[in-house]
């Protein structure tokens, strides 16, 4: 079972991969989180915020308020240069750890069990 | 909009208490989500009060929503539930360089359970000095009922130089039972060193500062400590019985 701090750790780099899509808001967002996390990541729908605030005062992601069409005032973020390099250096990070998980453990589709089991 | 969502959203900014334009723009974000939401669940077939209760359900507890919109590392973090992160951090775990709380961890920190540079506390683990019941100093000097440090002094004390009612030690120049391995005839520089040092500063050691002045001193400085941060705390727990009717949920 994964840990639930292994998830929220990266709940920012989530984020990055949403917004490097394209522009988005907070409900939006939200819903694509779910969708791609199918359920693992359990969080309350209004701590994404507090994630993306911060994202905002690291100046990973930038944001503009624009009228929706319902007429209600709506936040738009989108990723700064900075968010991207970022993305990027995680990007990095992950295949390399990816690949030298596979290697102890095996590729990710198989059952791998300990030899000594 | 309906009066659950907005007590639901006041609720929320209570916990936030952000700067009044700050406020505004979360409040704004946070009540387009809800609306969609409802929206939504209304679409799927409920009852738009139904709809408002799930979407409030999904959204998350106002104080965990509103706790988690606060700036990390704030100069004052003042939390009734959950850990407080701040210059001036004070909660049931609270972690800053002023911390208080149940569990207390940072410079200075005054806690049930104490762990920083200098602690006072029931459980106090400190860097440099310690004071309270159960206390330990990795390098410098505890006070407590019990006490283990390089300088310790208490009811059961032990370390390189201890004094107390029961006092272990390489060098334990008084206390009631003993156990010293040096006298001060035969005590090794480094210890001869050590004890030079207590003498002058260290209460209960120093002929400057006998036992009963530094008990004061220590009880003096335990006070300062709690007394503002008692007093931050109770201003913090009235404002938010005044302003969040469900408090005590």
């Amino acid at each position: 079972m994964l840990k639930k701090q292994t998830l929220d750790g990266n709940v920012e780099t989530f984020l990055l991969v949403i917004l490097n899509q394209g522009p988005s808001y907070g409900y939006a967002i939200v819903q694509d989180l779910n969708e791609k996390a199918q359920g693992l990541l359990n969080m309350g729908e209004g701590t994404v915020y507090p994630v993306l605030h911060r994202m905002e005062e690291k100046k990973l992601i930038a944001s503009t308020w624009r009228q929706s069409d319902s007429g209600r005032k709506r936040k738009y973020y989108r990723v700064t240069p900075k968010g991207r390099k970022m993305l990027e250096s995680k990007e990095q990070q992950w295949q390399t750890l990816s690949k030298t998980m596979e290697l102890f453990l095996g590729p990710v589709e198989t059952n791998h069990k300990p030899q000594n089991a | 909009m309906s009066d659950k969502l907005n007590k639901y959203l006041d609720r929320v900014m209570v916990y936030a208490n952000c700067a009044e334009e700050k406020a505004t723009g979360i409040r704004h974000e946070l009540e387009d989500h809800l609306c969609i939401k409802i929206e939504e669940l209304q679409k799927a077939g409920l009852q738009y009060e139904e709809a408002v209760s799930k979407a409030i359900e999904d959204h998350g507890h106002p104080r965990t929503v509103g706790y988690a919109l606060r700036p990390h590392n704030a100069w004052i973090d003042i939390r009734t539930h959950g850990t407080a992160r701040g210059f001036i951090a004070i909660g049931p775990k609270a972690v800053g360089i002023f911390a208080f709380g149940g569990q207390a961890y940072g410079v200075f920190t005054l806690g049930a359970i104490s762990i920083g540079l200098f602690s006072w506390g029931g459980l106090a683990l400190a860097l440099l000095f310690s004071w309270g019941g159960v206390v330990a100093s990795l390098l410098g000097v505890a006070y407590g009922g019990c006490a283990l440090a390089p300088v310790a002094s208490g009811g059961v004390a032990a370390g390189i130089i201890s004094t107390g009612g029961a006092a272990y030690g390489f060098f334990v120049p008084s206390g009631g039972q003993i156990h010293s391995v040096y006298t001060l005839e035969t005590l090794p520089t480094f210890i001869e060193w050590m004890w030079s040092f207590c003498k002058s500063y260290i209460p209960d050691f120093s002929h400057n500062i006998n036992y009963n002045t530094g008990n004061w001193i220590l009880l003096l400085s335990f006070f300062t400590f709690m007394v503002p941060m008692s007093f931050l705390q109770n201003k913090e727990t009235k404002r938010l019985q005044e302003q969040d009717p469900y408090f005590a949920e």
